[in-house]
């Protein structure tokens, strides 16, 4: 009886694993693209329409440092 | 319709479980082992179904007139749950062949059959990795999957066309009281029910998500793009660099 319940194990088991698989994948990139209500937490957060960003520091006058370009950049994707 | 489809598929799956288990009686022939019938030729089938999903939508793509990106999807979809389909196949064979049989695997035409549709199809997917423009992809990845598609007939009469270990159909759909009982045929159907219902709804999420990754690649170019106009507009690509590294 035990090959009985290993192949009960392995072929309903099997498929639930792997539909658990899809659904967390599905999450993912949902959140990536900031689809889900966790997106801004995901390391792509402020890269989409939908997803808020922390806000930008205050820009200084001069436009020449990394720091300036890097506020102007996430400021154009909200 | 998909929340609807899992629910069944749990409901159905829990029914052919316990009905498989503690109902179903066992065999003159193969004793309990019988009970086995519930899982493996469900699996098998669905196997065969979602490949055929995919060289139907594989075809569909390649005619001009039908052409449409989603037909490309579809059939990678269906081809991944294919794959885990027919690998469940050959692991619920071999662990009904070692006690029936005596042995976890042999070279009989059936299970090779099986073992190369699986490779064929693994083929597919990793051929659906290899970067290259969309169309000639999809071009590529549908004559894949139609050639491929050519082993199902030949694993399916397999046992017709050669003396195999492995036995022919359980059931003959024109005469359904032929081979197996009442009882063995309800349980088989509540197996089938039960992996259809799973094979659907598996299908529908996991083609959103072929969806989903496509939009997240046409997306994550859009943003290595913007960053590099930023870089060469400002002349730094300091902040920019850790941007499209967290989007590709």
């Amino acid at each position: 009886m035990n090959y009985v319940y290993a192949g009960y194990a392995v072929g309903f088991g099997g498929v639930a694993l792997y539909a658990v698989r899809v659904v967390l994948r599905g999450r993912a990139l949902r959140r990536a693209l900031g689809l889900s209500p966790g997106a801004a937490t995901s390391s792509a957060a402020g890269t989409s329409p939908g997803a808020s960003s922390p806000p930008a520091p205050p820009a200084p006058a001069p436009m020449r440092s990394g720091a300036v370009a890097g506020s102007t950049d996430a400021g154009s994707d909200r | 319709v998909t929340p609807a489809l899992g629910i069944g598929a749990l409901v159905f799956s829990a029914i052919a479980i316990v009905d498989g288990l503690w109902i179903l009686g066992p065999t003159a022939e193969q004793g309990d082992y019988s009970k086995l019938l519930v899982v493996h030729p469900p699996v098998a089938t669905i196997a065969y179904v979602a490949f055929g999903i995919t060289a139907l939508a594989s075809l569909l793509y390649l005619l001009p007139r039908t052409r449409r990106r989603e037909w490309d999807q579809l059939a990678g979809a269906s081809a991944e749950v294919g794959v885990v389909f027919c690998a469940l196949t050959l692991v619920t064979g071999s662990i009904w062949g070692r006690p029936v049989w005596g042995v976890w695997w042999t070279w009989d035409a059936r299970l090779t059959a099986t073992a190369l549709l699986l490779v064929l199809f693994l083929g597919y997917l990793a051929l659906r990795r290899i970067p290259a423009e969309e169309t000639v992809k999809g071009r590529r990845c549908a004559v894949a999957a139609l050639i491929a598609i050519l082993d199902i007939p030949v694993d399916h009469y397999a046992t017709s066309w050669w003396q195999t270990l492995h036995q022919g159909s359980s059931v003959d759909l024109l005469q359904p009281d032929k081979h197996i009982d009442t009882s063995h045929n309800v349980a088989l159907l509540l197996g089938f029910i039960a992996m259809t219902l799973a094979f659907a709804w598996l299908l529908v999420v996991r083609y959103r998500v072929e969806q989903l990754e496509a939009r997240y690649e046409q997306e994550g170019l859009a943003i290595a793009l913007e960053a590099r106009r930023a870089e060469g507009g400002v002349g730094t690509s300091e902040d920019a660099e850790p941007r499209v590294g967290a989007s590709a």
